[in-house]
């Protein structure tokens, strides 16, 4: 706070210093350690994923298959890291396409507000009724089913919530004087959204985004457990929880359980990042999550 | 008990004192100390403080923002949040041991012994019950009274606090409210059992001078209907002039120094004090400003200017909110010259200014600045005139991009009007004298809007401002929310800015004495309109409007003897969205009662005329003759400076 | 309050178009051919042509949104062409059971949200920390996933539980129908131990999908309070002289519970897909399990019945939640804009 020297921006030991400050140490190593396992993982464990073996099946977790083999005897570690790479790149590029998207929209009716801001406004909350998974549903029916499906399920219901977060807050940015004084100072409309506005939301946009990827994951692979979802042999979690249903009842756990620990850390991760941001960035708390 | 007389050897003067010979002590407290939490250990807000205050007394605690008065009043009853730290070496409130005293004795004396009364009456009210309730609750709380009785308790305690029509008030919300009626309730609410000490934080800062003065009266009637005590905790040494026996000084967390209001106020002895009385704003004092030639010209030039908010429904005519914030003004200001614009709280200052300059557009008139018609332009046209006129908002933290440096910020103004021909080097040093030209130096120019105090933070706007080299600012409440020798400063500051640059100001503020001080001209809103300008001087010394008269008379000055009778104006003022035909002030004007209500006044609506023996004044009243001579004998509110004059 | 109630039901009815176009585009613009899969794969293609005639298939989509419309308005949800059973019969059984599941589980989650919520406020920290990691987790938590672990540890494992199938075991029988649910017809039946049956096959679906809902609102609750008590009104109450449990109860209650109404209305969907989702690991007889097998199957008129039915229901909560919010804060209802 005191440190009144020219930052640098790109300045990596700066930002671990900025990073410490806000008190998002730990997640960051978390985010960076879960990144690392998703897309390292596959080069230093280089069973195949899907490699059928079927001498092999169903077996409990040992040394050589460490979290066990599936039903057709394929390495159960080696299809947790492909899960996660999938589950990450899915359940990121869908949240960053709903948040520009809503970002553009929710930018556009709080700033022209009235008739515009009530139909755009109405049209976002019928789109709220759906869930992802319902959406997911309808659109694996519509364009069937896979990862295709299941992003733009994810994009499209997350649109109105980031819709809605930036109205807000430029709505009560249009309020600073701030914005005034630019206006009185012969400031184009241009100039003020894009040098005070898009950076004063982006805040609250993030914090949303990263709760986002937590959403996200979870409604692909509820898609994936009602089969909906990716298609097999690719690795996915739900998918892969529920072809270890049926091993459940007779104590062959490890099919569905080690999956679900996978979904349950990137998805607490997400959340505490986006979280310990949002501490960060408004800690009087004015957004909810 | 003693501790009264140990700390205040001087016995007090208050008239109710002297009649009881030995006034029971309400309150003692010495060696306070409240810490709080922060971010590098505890940081204490109150660091060693004693006070006291006696039966039939009012004692204020005066002191600047972030004093620790608050925190010390609050401290005693346990009403800080949880986190907070309080010591003390000796302590009694009501006859309990606050030393010793546990949560729930604390809360039996709350409301019962000691009732409270807070800064900020709307916050301060539940939002989504009915005010009727809130006091019926207290008086339930208090006295264990069934619900009807309550009820007709708090009814009576409406009527006490001067809430016309109780019964139907009884069933409103806080937001139906106007600011003064929401403290009167308060003060019922504080009033309910009757306790012998009341704390007052700051009651009047959130009201207007005519309520504050409302509020001030109700207070001292109530104390000594009841022979309270009052903790009168205030940053304004106006309203301890005219209310405390008493007065405690502090500043960061320490008492600076004690005494009666007298002494304190006529023979201070520490410098912190005296600065602090000569930083305050006097309405007995001459305009400040050094009499200039007007050196030709007018820089700006409004006429008829109207702006309407919300619409008119055809149809459903009583379903239109059509308000006239600004209802037909005209104003002129000459080059380099002080324009005062004063009036109470929504009369439609702020919305004027704006029009002025264009951030709202008029509905209806003409604006000329520099001799240019700025009416009916396209924001486009616009863009390059600005750099002939500027504004400085309220907020300094509001009026500032929290994540810019005041670098970026002042380099704004600069890039948007390609001012500085060059490189950045050129940027930085033109950015650097804008700094230096304020007060401010290059050792700011990396810091953020949080990293600058209030006073700074304003002093960034004004540089701002001043970047586009305008001929005309509009300064709106630009020193209100800033401590009073922080605005004394910033007050220089602009005087010296007037003096060098040859900047026209229009200076929109409440406070009548700190217009007084800078403006050249005054001119005074009611109602979306203007009632009376002319020369500072004379329109103070002698007010052609009942409205001035009344505003001049309710500010509180820095004198001792309560000799002035005050023109107290009954009420609100309406709102307006439904003027009354004839004159906007008649419901409240204490001139036509006097006058015995001439018909014209509810008739004909008094346009602002030029007075007949002094062209440069104007008033919009009917009898605008008769105010000066009308006026309570000894409230010619500059009779204690200048009797000589007039 | 008039035009406030007038406003927001005008609101109402244009989200809930807005949520009918998508629910009906999104399954009309399918590639599949319903006629076909009515028909099955052998018959003519003439036949199929007339039936897409029939059926309305070739009308353009306006109309046929005007007509499909017209028909829900009716009660008329159309046919499953998998059981050959009409939409809304199937939809009129299955209800209570799903009914039952979630009103279980909002108990639950009621019950355990809002004293952590409000407690997680106060002053202690440990209380605090521990609702979090609570929050945290249970949002965290797959349902299906939950669902799946709590069968493996109280079925397979502690063998307490019963089998994950159905909504009582072999040998029961279910209760005289008079509401549906099964727990209220048993006591209202005096069928003891069919009500303690039914309790038992309720316990782990309840909990698998009211964990989630708990977890959300303990968060919502705790912000929301931390927020009151923030409040300068609060201090009012205490220097009237209130108990804190009357600050609590009177004051801060009232005003905290505004938010978390509506944003609990906000999560109904939510709860919907999770309760999707528990029917299909619990083989629960609900709406769900339904959805999810027709989806399976590609039978489109029960999904898009239970889509539509479901979205109505999301808006007319909502609706009932703004209006409620009008009912207690007044400043809401009589605000002009
Ligand atoms: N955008 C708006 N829409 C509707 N009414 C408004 C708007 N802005 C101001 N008003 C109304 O216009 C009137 C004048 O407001 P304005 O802010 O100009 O008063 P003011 O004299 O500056 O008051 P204050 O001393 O409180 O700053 C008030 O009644 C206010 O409620
Ligand atoms: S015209 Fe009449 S009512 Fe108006 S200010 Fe003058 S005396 Fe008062
Ligand atoms: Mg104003």
């Amino acid at each position: 706070m005191t440190d009144h020297r020219e930052r640098s921006r790109w300045n990596p030991k700066e930002m671990w210093r900025a990073i410490d400050r806000a008190g998002m140490k730990g997640v960051t190593i978390a985010i960076i350690i879960f990144i690392a396992v998703a897309f390292l993982g596959p080069l230093v464990w280089t069973d195949s994923p899907t490699q059928v073996n079927l001498e092999d099946a169903v077996k409990a977790p040992s040394l050589a298959h460490p979290f066990g083999t599936d039903e057709y005897g394929r390495d159960v570690l080696a299809r947790f890291l492909g899960g996660a790479k999938l589950s990450l790149i899915v359940g990121v590029c869908s949240v960053l396409a709903a948040a520009l998207i809503g970002m553009v929209i929710g930018s556009i009716i709080g700033l022209v507000g009235g008739f515009t801001d009530g139909v755009i406004g109405r049209m976002l909350d019928g789109i709220l009724a759906f869930p992802a998974l319902i959406m997911g549903m309808a659109l694996a029916l519509a364009i069937g089913p896979g990862a295709l499906a299941a992003g733009l399920a994810v994009a499209i219901t997350g649109i109105p919530w980031y819709a809605r977060v930036v109205r807000s807050e430029v709505l009560s940015l249009r309020e600073r004087e701030f914005i005034d004084a630019e206006r009185a100072l012969g400031a184009s409309r241009r100039h003020i959204i894009i040098r005070h506005l898009i950076p004063a939301v982006t805040g609250g946009v993030a914090v949303q985004a990263s709760l986002g990827v937590a959403y996200a994951v979870l409604a692909i692979a509820a898609l994936g457990f009602i089969g909906l979802g990716v298609q097999p042999p690719t690795p996915e979690w739900g998918a892969m929880i529920t072809e270890g249903r049926t091993y459940l009842t007779s104590g062959q756990w490890w099919m569905s359980i080690i999956p679900g620990f996978g979904i349950l850390a990137l998805v607490t991760i997400s959340i505490l990042f986006g979280e310990a941001l949002r501490d960060h960035l408004d800690p009087h708390g004015k957004l909810h999550f | 008990m003693t501790a009264t007389t140990l700390m205040n050897p001087e016995p007090s003067s208050a008239p109710q004192a002297l009649e009881a010979p030995e006034p029971a002590n309400l309150l003692t407290v010495e060696g306070l100390r409240v810490s709080f939490p922060g971010e590098e250990g505890m940081v204490d807000a109150v660091r060693g403080v004693d006070f006291s205050v006696d039966a039939g007394e009012i004692v204020a605690v005066v002191g600047e923002s972030g004093s620790g008065k608050t925190v010390s009043a609050l401290s005693l009853l346990g009403l800080l949040p949880k986190q907070a730290k309080v010591e003390m070496d000796r302590g009694i409130i009501a006859g309990e041991d606050l030393t010793k005293a546990r949560e729930s004795a604390l809360r039996a004396i709350r409301g019962r012994k000691v009732g409270v009364i807070f800064q900020d009456p709307l916050s301060s009210l539940n939002p989504v019950q009915r005010v009727g309730h809130q006091i019926a609750e207290a008086v339930t709380v208090q006295n264990g009274l069934r619900r009807s009785q309550a009820r007709d308790r708090a009814v009576e305690l409406l009527e006490q606090v001067g809430i016309p029509d109780p019964e139907r008030r009884y069933r409103a919300y806080p937001h139906e409210f106007s600011g003064g009626m929401r403290q009167r309730a308060m003060i019922a609410m504080a009033l309910v059992s009757e306790p012998s000490l009341l704390i007052a934080d700051e009651p009047t800062t959130a009201l207007d001078v005519t309520v504050q003065a409302q509020i001030l009266d109700l207070i001292r009637r109530l104390q000594q209907e009841l022979n309270m005590g009052v903790l009168l905790i205030t940053h304004d040494l106006g309203v301890v002039a005219g209310t405390a026996d008493r007065v405690v000084v502090m500043r960061r967390g320490e008492v600076v120094e004690r005494g009666s209001t007298a002494d304190i106020l006529e023979r201070p002895r520490e410098q912190y004090t005296k600065d602090l009385l000569a930083a305050v704003p006097r309405l007995d004092e001459e305009s400040h400003q050094t009499i200039r030639e007007s050196d030709g010209g007018e820089i700006l030039k409004v006429s008829d200017l109207r702006v309407d908010f919300g619409k008119v429904r055809r149809f459903r005519p009583e379903k239109s909110n059509l308000i006239s914030a600004v209802n037909g003004v005209d104003l002129e200001l000459g080059k380099s010259r002080t324009l005062g614009l004063v009036g109470e709280s929504g009369c439609g200052k702020t919305t004027l200014g704006r029009a002025i300059i264009q951030l709202t557009r008029p509905t209806d008139g003409q604006v000329e600045i520099g001799g240019a018609s700025l009416s009916g332009l396209s924001d486009k046209a616009l863009r390059p005139l600005r750099t002939e006129f500027q504004i400085v908002f309220q907020d300094p933290q509001a009026s500032l991009n929290p994540r810019f440096t005041v670098e970026r910020i002042l380099a704004e103004p600069l890039d948007m009007h390609d001012l500085v021909p060059g490189g950045p080097a050129e940027k930085r040093a033109r950015i650097v004298e804008l700094l230096e030209l304020v007060g401010l130096g290059r050792e700011h120019l990396k810091r953020r809007p949080h990293e600058l105090s209030g006073g700074q933070r304003q002093r960034i706007g004004i540089a701002r401002a001043l970047a586009v080299e305008p001929e005309l600012i509009v300064l709106d409440e630009a020193v209100s929310a800033l401590d009073v020798s922080v605005q004394a400063e910033v007050l220089l500051l602009l005087q010296r800015l007037q003096e060098e640059l040859g900047v026209a100001y229009l200076f929109i503020a409440h406070d009548l004495a700190v217009v007084r001080q800078i403006s050249d001209e005054v001119a005074v809103m009611y109602l979306g309109r203007i009632v009376e300008t002319g020369p500072v001087d004379k329109v103070y010394r002698a007010p052609s409007h009942p409205y001035t008269a009344a505003l001049l008379s309710a500010v509180p000055v820095l004198s001792t003897e309560r000799r002035r009778e005050r023109i107290v104006l009954k009420g609100d003022p309406p709102s307006p969205g439904n003027i009354p035909p004839g004159c906007p002030f008649q419901n409240r004007c204490w001139l036509r009662e006097k006058l015995g209500n001439p018909e014209i006044c509810t008739t004909t609506r008094p346009d602002l005329t030029p007075a007949i023996d002094d062209m440069a004044r104007s008033s919009a009243c009917h009898f605008s003759g008769d105010v000066t001579a009308s006026l309570p004998p000894e409230s010619v509110p500059t009779a204690d400076s200048s009797g000589a004059t007039s | 309050m008039a035009s406030f109630i007038f406003k927001r039901v005008l609101a109402t009815v244009a989200v809930l178009f807005f949520a009918s176009v998508i629910a009906f585009l999104l399954l009309r613009i399918s590639p599949g051919d319903p006629a076909r899969q009515v028909l099955g794969p052998q018959a003519s293609a003439q036949a199929v042509e007339k039936l897409r005639d029939q059926m309305g298939v070739n009308d353009p989509l306006p109309k046929q949104y005007v007509d499909y419309m017209g028909d829900i308005l009716q009660g008329d949800l159309g046919i499953s062409w998998r059981t050959r059973i009409p939409v809304k019969d199937e939809l009129t059984t299955r209800i209570p059971a799903t009914l039952e599941l979630g009103l279980y589980a909002i108990a639950l989650s009621i019950i355990l949200a809002i004293p952590l919520g409000v407690l997680a406020a106060g002053s202690r920290r440990w209380i605090d920390r521990s609702s979090r990691v609570f929050a945290v987790v249970g949002l965290g938590t797959p349902p299906f996933w939950l669902g799946l672990v709590l069968i493996l540890v109280f079925f397979t494992w502690l063998a307490i539980a019963p089998p994950p199938f159905g909504r009582l075991s072999e040998g029961y029988l279910p209760p005289p129908h008079v509401t549906g649910l099964y727990t209220v017809d048993a006591l209202l039946a005096g069928q003891i131990n069919t009500f303690f049956n039914a309790l038992a096959h309720l316990a782990l679906p309840a909990i698998t999908l009211g964990l989630p809902l708990a977890a959300y609102l303990s968060r919502i609750m705790r912000r929301s309070t931390a927020d009151v008590f923030r409040l300068d009104f609060i201090r009012t109450a205490r220097a009237k002289g209130a108990s804190e449990r009357r600050v609590m109860f009177r004051h801060a209650m009232p005003n905290a519970m505004l938010p978390v109404l509506t944003l609990s209305a906000l999560y109904f969907g939510e709860l919907l897909a999770g309760s999707l989702l528990v029917e299909a690991v619990f083989g629960w007889p609900g709406v769900g399990g339904y959805v999810s097998e027709s989806v399976l199957a590609q039978d489109y008129a029960p999904v898009q019945g239970a889509i539509l039915l479901g979205a109505l229901t999301y808006c007319l909560l909502n609706l009932g939640a703004d209006l409620l919010y009008g009912v207690v804060d007044p400043r809401i209802r009589t605000s002009k804009s």
